[in-house]
């Protein structure tokens, strides 16, 4: 029997392949993800061990909060160092700042990879505490001395003894000259971080922290351990101030990182998870059919004395033999797939260039269950109907059959979709924990719910598709539409493969579209400033607008109003919560605030609070209540809240002032500066004016309500783009599963391609029907991709809406394009298929008995 | 049509199969012709190559004026299409179109409609009216049989070739479906040529051409069973 089996594999390289494919792209996707992970966690692991390797212990303030997982430490006073300095053990001790100081080219343009962080450091005068080793000239000496990482160095051409301007974090854009260039271990920078290193003395200073350390590294004397050490550290330091060890240090930090990048792989393995479900259905397909096509050499095993255990086992070790193949291919190419996203990551800022991409033997086994558990169970249904054909029957019954819906399957199918949707608005709008586990499974189960029931629907979608199909391509394109509905399971199955991708995309567009239209909203509603002044890379926390910004506006005569909005995390207990601050006496000038109860916002004081009216509901606030604030520096900010206002999406749920925040917090940025022109000055003149008072700062842009949106909007569209990026391979998937049905359609259909043409269509006629008919499917598929998509868009929209996304818009737009899109797919999907069905030997297919 | 020298080599060197071995034949314009012969004895392949669904190896088939073997493979389509109608064994209509749709199906390919009152009258003759809306699948095979010969003559076809048009039927659905042939070429001159191993099928022909290893060897006018049975007799001792 096993002879048999293997016979078999070989007989049908063609379909092997076919059926291949589908496995090969889903396991690859999935060994890719995990090796990306895996070695963006090994990156992390080194980097920090290699930064914090001369570290015995590190001093640094008490932590105040997380925000997004990662530990907030509150600077510490400089005295401090001096009293670390003279505890016994202590070698060497160097008092270091970390803050944002952003490097400009020479274009002028600001130096920020992506996401990454842009650091401004203090060079380590013992030179042995710091990772950083110098790549060429020396060390900083003074206050308008720098030294930048040599990444940086390399890929914007400075050299040492160049000018650079760096913005600093309170006193913007100043011009240093590069004293050296320094690497990281044998790294050129840290994953994609921009690094600018100055001199001990003057450092804390330029970059905003006069009379304050972050943390100040020590190294013990020979023969002292780092324990014993930290402990009589930690006895000397006042309140408030910890130390801890080096090696703790390296493991929070790249804990820490891989928490927040871990969002990341997570996501990617979401996407490879879709890709393997989409793989399925094409791999149930591309068994049903190959079974389907066998059942006449299975009925002749059957009838020469094959037991159904025996046929069964034959079907089924086919699948694991391909199965396990195809995963140890899938894991070959997944590597390739993992260089891929190597480079997409790249692209958003996290660069691991010179690292080794990390293949574990927990991902090989991963890739290998997975490829062959999805194609072993795929096979299951259809070896079990293979079995249950009667033997006779089977030999007997020579032409394809045609396929019918039965009423269980309408059930079953139904009651999935019903699930399915239960799920996702429990998940939505009930819930408030594992929100997004019940929404995905919900997700999963309506895509399931709908290729049941799909078969139902072929027959009446394509015969409105095909109508106009077969009245402008006449006899093609009626066999076409008759082709595409004589097995609508098939169909359907095929086509529901490329509804997971296009719906999910589909979705997205509605998010998106939605966001856009919500913002444009709120802009359109509460902003009168004539400019809004914003980071350039918005979205990247690391690009925002020095405190400076606003106070060289106020100087210039052609401003009438500057208004600065900053803001960030606050922990009120143990909940993570956002708050903006404003300046009271001008907010009012350029933006729209409608207050229902209490003071107007222009009488906001330092110990007030505004709320929106949701967090006045939500926490059951009134006027005269507190709110205990905590910021990042140690202590509780008491505010009373002073007013309750209408919600609005731009100023959030909490609003303080901006000294407030100020005082509460360690680097204080602007998000926006609202800006409205003196009385009598045109908007033109006001934008040179801005501009000519920010030359210098680069990361700025000054924007009219009108191309504020645009920006807001192509920023919300890039986040798509990205998306649809990690679904394509999904859809491509879809198509290659749209080849494989209409393929091994067509040797199954070879006598009647055969007779066609011995009845005089010609080559040209027979592609012309194939097309039609490849076309017809994935029209479909995009069809179903839409609908189920838009309803998953507005059920995210709406459970959001109390986010501030109260516009809903489907992108009508959009989503004819994705199904013009499909259409095109079709055609190209079906050049493989019509050729081989154009070529089908006439004579041979009609005397094939 | 009549073909001059007619050579089908199958393979080449040691393992080649001549097929027809310069077989001249002409079969006159509004005649039932029937090929008979034993099992290998080229009379499919001869029949396909006059169909134009196989190219000689040498030698010329002509339809009314035309040289096959000069057509390429697009003008040998259209011939089929509109010049050539079949009629196969196993039936071989398309199985997702109702037998109205399978009878107009060549013409539909070239864009043509049917002639209503030939097609009324076709589609009478064959008793096939109360089953015009039905998928093949919901005929007999004799009812099947009658769509397929229906659609080999609607579109009035210089000739009809029939291959083993009787092989998968019973003796009564056999008989009607062959007199029905018989009727054509009485009644409207359609040109027919049939294969057929079957002598009673043969009997229904004006002529029967036998072919054995590539020749023909006997030629038979208005034969009678116990006569194709008699040379039948001598072909095989």
């Amino acid at each position: 029997m096993f002879k048999t089996t293997w016979r078999g594999i070989l007989a049908h390289k063609l379909r092997l392949f076919l059926a291949t494919t589908a496995i090969v792209l889903g396991v690859s996707f999935v060994t890719g993800t995990l090796v990306i992970g895996d070695t963006i966690n090994h990156t992390f692991d080194s980097l920090f061990q290699v930064i914090n390797a001369k570290v015995d212990v590190e001093v640094r303030g008490a932590s105040t909060g997380t925000v997004q997982g990662q530990a907030i430490h509150p600077p510490m006073p400089a005295s401090v160092l001096s009293q670390v300095q003279n505890v016994s053990g202590v070698k060497e001790a160097f008092g270091s700042v970390s803050r944002s100081a952003v490097i400009v080219d020479r274009d002028g343009k600001a130096v920020i990879n992506g996401g990454a962080p842009t650091f401004g450091l203090i060079w380590d005068p013992y030179a042995d505490l710091s990772a950083a080793t110098l790549r060429s000239g020396s060390a900083p000496s003074g206050a308008d001395q720098v030294v930048i990482d040599a990444h940086t160095a390399t890929t914007k051409n400075f050299k040492t003894g160049d000018k650079v301007t760096i913005v600093l974090p309170q006193q913007g854009p100043k011009t240093f000259t590069i004293s050296g260039t320094t690497g990281f271990g044998d790294r050129d920078t840290i994953v994609g971080a921009t690094i600018s290193i100055f001199d001990a003395q003057s450092g804390p200073a330029l970059l905003g922290a006069a009379g304050e350390f972050d943390t100040i590294e020590l190294r013990a004397q020979p023969g002292v351990n780092a324990d014993t050490l930290r402990a009589s550290v930690n006895a000397a330091l006042p309140k408030g101030v910890e130390a801890v060890t080096g090696q703790q240090v390296a493991t929070e930090q790249s804990d820490a990182i891989k928490s927040n990048i871990g969002f990341l792989t997570t996501f990617l393995l979401v996407f490879a998870l879709i890709s393997v479900f989409v793989a399925s259905f094409i791999i149930l397909n591309t068994f049903s059919i190959l079974v389907a096509q066998r059942t006449r050499e299975l009925a002749l095993l059957r009838c020469l004395g094959a037991t159904r255990r025996q046929v069964m086992t034959s079907v089924l070790t086919e699948a694991l033999i391909t199965g396990i193949v195809a995963s140890l291919l899938g894991i070959a190419v997944g590597m390739v797939i993992a260089i891929g996203l190597e480079a997409l990551l790249g692209s958003i800022g996290l660069d691991l260039t010179g690292s080794t991409l990390q293949l574990s033997a927990g991902t090989i086994i991963v890739g290998l269950l997975v490829g062959t558990l999805v194609t072993v169970m795929a096979s299951f249904l259809p070896a079990r109907r293979a079995t249950r054909v009667a033997p006779v029957e089977a030999l007997r019954d020579s032409a394809p059959s045609i396929g019918t819906v039965s009423l269980g399957r309408i059930l079953s199918g139904a009651g999935l979709l019903a699930g399915g949707i239960a799920m996702i608005v429990i998940g939505l709008f009930v819930i408030s924990a594992n929100q997004l586990a019940v929404t995905g499974a919900g997700a999963l189960l309506t895509f399931v719910g709908v290729s049941v029931i799909a078969p139902m629907l072929v027959g009446p979608v394509v015969r409105v598709l095909g109508a106009p199909v077969t009245r402008f391509r006449g006899v093609p394109g009626k066999l076409a539409t008759d082709n595409a509905q004589r097995q609508p399971r098939r169909t359907a199955a095929t086509a529901s493969a490329l509804m997971i991708g296009v719906g999910l995309v589909s979705c997205f567009s509605v998010v998106t579209a939605s966001l856009t239209d919500s913002v444009n909203k709120v802009i359109d509603r509460t902003v009168s400033a004539d400019y809004i002044l914003s980071p350039d890379n918005q979205g990247n926390g690391n690009a925002l607008i020095p405190p400076d910004v606003a106070t060289r506006l106020a100087a210039d005569t052609k401003v009438g109003t500057v208004s600065p909005i900053s803001g960030g995390t606050f922990h009120w207990g143990s909940d993570e919560l956002f708050v903006q601050a404003v300046v009271p006496d001008t907010i009012l000038r350029v933006a729209d605030v409608s207050v229902q109860s209490g003071t107007p916002i222009n009488q906001l004081g330092d110990g007030d609070v505004a709320i929106s009216e949701d967090a006045a509901k939500n926490r059951a606030l009134k006027i005269g209540d507190t709110v205990p604030m905590q910021f990042a520096r140690p202590g509780v900010h008491q505010q009373r809240v002073s007013a309750v206002f209408a919600r609005n999406p731009l100023l959030g749920d909490y609003l303080v002032t901006g000294s407030t925040w100020q005082s509460g917090n360690v680097e204080v940025f602007d998000i926006l500066v609202l800006v409205k022109g003196a009385p009598g000055v045109a908007a033109e003149a006001l934008r040179s004016s801005i501009k000519q008072d920010l030359s210098g700062f680069p990361n700025l842009k000054v924007e009219n309500n009108a191309e504020y949106k645009a920006t807001q909007a192509q920023n919300v569209n890039v986040a798509l783009n990205f998306l649809t990026v990690l679904l394509v391979l999904a859809i491509i998937i879809a198509l290659l599963g749209v080849v494989n049905t209409m393929a091994l359609a067509i040797v199954e259909r070879v006598r009647e391609l055969g007779l066609v043409r011995a009845l005089g269509m010609t080559r040209a006629q027979t592609r012309s029907m194939v097309r039609w008919e490849t076309v017809l499917i994935t029209v479909f598929g995009a069809i179903l991709g839409c609908v189920v998509g838009i309803f998953f868009g507005i059920s995210l929209v709406r459970a959001f809406a109390s986010s501030g996304v109260d516009v809903l818009n489907v992108s009508v737009g959009r989503q004819i394009a994705y199904v013009i899109v499909a259409f095109f797919a079709g055609l190209l999907a079906a050049i493989w298929p019509a050729r081989r069905a154009s070529r089908v030997d006439v004579l041979q297919a009609i005397t094939t008995e | 049509m009549r073909t001059v020298d007619a050579v089908k080599v199958y393979g080449h060197g040691e393992t080649a199969v001549r097929a027809l071995d310069g077989i001249t034949v002409d079969m006159a314009r509004g005649r039932f012709t029937a090929i008979m012969g034993p099992s290998g004895s080229g009379k499919s392949t001869l029949l396909h190559c006059l169909a134009g669904l196989d190219r000689l190896t040498s030698g010329d088939v002509f339809i009314g004026d035309t040289e096959l073997g000069g057509l390429h493979e697009k003008q040998l389509t259209l011939l089929r299409r509109d010049r050539v109608g079949f009629i196969f064994q196993s039936f071989n209509l398309v199985p997702t179109l109702t037998a109205a749709d399978n009878i107009t199906l060549p013409l539909s390919i070239a864009g043509r409609e049917p002639d209503p009152a030939w097609y009324d009258q076709v589609v009478d003759v064959l008793s096939l009216r109360p089953r015009l809306h039905h998928l093949p699948k919901e005929l007999s095979g004799g009812q099947q049989q009658r769509v397929a010969a229906a659609r080999a003559l609607v579109s009035r076809p210089d000739i009809v070739f029939a291959d083993e048009p009787s092989g998968n039927l019973d003796a009564h659905s056999s008989q009607e479906l062959l007199r029905f042939l018989q009727q054509a070429v009485r009644q409207f001159s359609q040109t027919i040529v049939m294969v057929t191993h079957d002598p009673s099928a043969a009997a229904f022909a004006d002529r029967v051409v036998f072919l054995a290893d590539g020749h023909t060897v006997d030629d038979l006018q208005n034969p009678s069973v116990d006569a194709i049975l008699g040379v039948m007799k001598t072909l095989v001792g």
